[in-house]
């Protein structure tokens, strides 16, 4: 039995090896085609740059602003959305009120946000806004439309006993509304990622990631933005991936 | 008592019931019998508060006095929460129930009152078990402990039965008879079946429903239930 385990997790690693190795291939010939390192860079190159970067202390450090404005914006749009989600989803009046602001906020683009906001905050709280924003109306969607997969019947069964309201979102609404908060939250992760790198390049806070795009931009240097680019998707899986263990989350 | 008194009810142009009007008697076991899609489980949802009749009105009265009916139910599906375990899914009906003189039970009285009836049940073993590792026998128990844990005058079960082998029905009539006959406030049951042998195992009336819009058509009390009681019965279905 284990070792036909071990053959199959073998195999897997393989075909994952094997896929890596395709893209590489697939993005050195794209390189060798377009043979100007200016505008596409060698895997290589990006490779050692960002190894570079990881060596280097102050690299972490940005990376550490950049972690604490992502992880305060996903914070706040999962506990403010899992309230009001759950609060729309138990009382139409609420939802009613609150959706028409998640409606036009899911449909606003990510920069006009974070214009408005550079015109409002300091260039360090910019991308906590921005993210916020663009992460609440998703957390929100995603309670409101857990607290009504709850079943009916249970809701019946616990209104014809006399359960409490507070017992009743405890023991029958929360547990219903998990899977759907947690589905959410992990996809918040990502595009919070991407709207806080995107609003740091404009509001260029001295340590962020996004300024550190920006720069990689203008010193014409496409390697260290390539890097820099890695290592926010890096980020972003790893904080999903996190997120997902703790919670119990089944990502499959 | 429970007067049902001149109800009406339709559903999607199906007129269920016209003027119908009924009376079950206190601290004993009605059974009300009749095919399937009469109108049963709508009758005692609106005996229940569960369904709101188009017309007429439900009073529950107790020694002459009209009073707001506490009842509890044993439905179809056992309507457990299957991420709480055992005792968790008893004490969530207890929390917010009265004793009978007015004042909430406090944590150890609930956790007193479930481990014994869980013991008249024959589940104290798995008070501590989670829902989804019992069997559906012990499931349907749980849920009729329940019912019976919570301070109600009324019962109301509605074929809680149907899905079991007849080993595990008889097991469970058992089960039902012990807590009934353990139950110090001897509640009124108002039980629905569309099986003869149960009811006549079970009730001490029966009550026969038949027709559309439905009405009793026959109503017997336990010293008439026979052999030959069972063919006029389904005579009347």
């Amino acid at each position: 039995m284990d070792k036909k385990l071990s053959g199959g997790a073998f195999a897997l690693w393989r075909r994952r090896i094997l896929i890596v190795i395709f893209w590489t291939a697939v993005w050195e010939i794209v390189y060798l085609l377009i043979g100007r390192d200016i505008y596409f860079p060698s895997p290589v190159s990006v490779v050692t740059t960002f190894f570079r970067l990881l060596e280097d202390p102050k690299s972490w450090v940005v990376i550490g602003w950049s972690i604490y404005r992502t992880l305060f914006a996903v914070a706040l749009s999962a506990v403010l959305g899992v309230i009001f989600g759950i609060a729309g989803g138990l009382n139409r009046t609420v939802y009613d009120a609150i959706n028409p602001l998640m409606v036009i906020l899911k449909s606003t683009p990510v920069v006009s946000v974070i214009i408005i906001a550079i015109i409002w905050f300091r260039s360090t709280d910019v991308p906590i806004f921005s993210g916020f924003l663009m992460c609440f109306p998703i957390v929100f969607t995603g309670a409101v439309a857990g607290v009504r997969s709850a079943d009916p019947k249970l809701v019946e069964m616990s209104r014809f006993y006399g359960v409490r309201r507070a017992d009743m979102l405890k023991a029958i609404y929360f547990p219903s509304a998990k899977p759907y908060i947690n589905a959410s939250v992990i996809s918040a992760i990502g595009i919070c990622w991407k709207a806080v790198a995107a609003a740091e390049v404009l509001s260029m806070p001295r340590l962020s990631i996004g300024a550190n795009l920006y720069f990689a931009k203008t010193s014409l240097d496409p390697a260290l933005l390539f890097a820099w680019t890695a290592v926010i998707i890096l980020l972003s899986f790893v904080f999903e991936t996190v997120y997902a263990k703790v919670s119990g989350y089944d990502k499959t | 008592m429970i007067k049902l008194d001149d109800i009406s009810k339709s559903y999607g142009g199906r007129e269920l019931f016209s003027h119908f009007s009924a009376e079950f008697t206190e601290h004993r076991v009605t059974c009300i019998l009749g095919a399937s899609g009469v109108g049963k489980t709508t009758l005692i949802n609106i005996a229940a508060g569960l369904v709101t009749p188009d017309g007429g009105k439900v009073v529950f009265e107790t020694d002459g006095k009209e009073r707001p009916l506490r009842g509890s139910y044993v439905f179809q599906e056992h309507r457990l929460l299957l991420w709480l375990d055992v005792h968790d899914n008893l004490d969530l009906v207890l929390k917010n129930a009265r004793k009978p003189d007015g004042a909430f039970f406090t944590k150890n009285e609930r956790s007193e009152l479930i481990r014994q009836q869980l013991a008249l049940v024959g589940l104290e073993a798995y008070e501590l078990a989670n829902i989804n590792e019992l069997s559906g026998g012990m499931v349907q128990r749980v849920a009729l402990c329940r019912a019976f844990l919570y301070p109600s005058e009324v019962l109301f079960l509605d074929e809680p039965f149907k899905e079991l082998d007849p080993k595990l029905k008889d097991e469970l009539y058992e089960t039902f008879f012990r807590a009934y006959e353990n139950d110090s406030s001897k509640r009124t049951v108002l039980f629905v079946t569309h099986d003869i042998s149960e009811a006549l195992r079970l009730a001490d009336k029966i009550v026969v429903l038949a027709g559309s819009p439905a009405n009793i058509v026959g109503s017997f009390e336990k010293s008439e239930f026979s052999e030959e009681l069972t063919e006029k019965i389904k005579e009347l279905m």
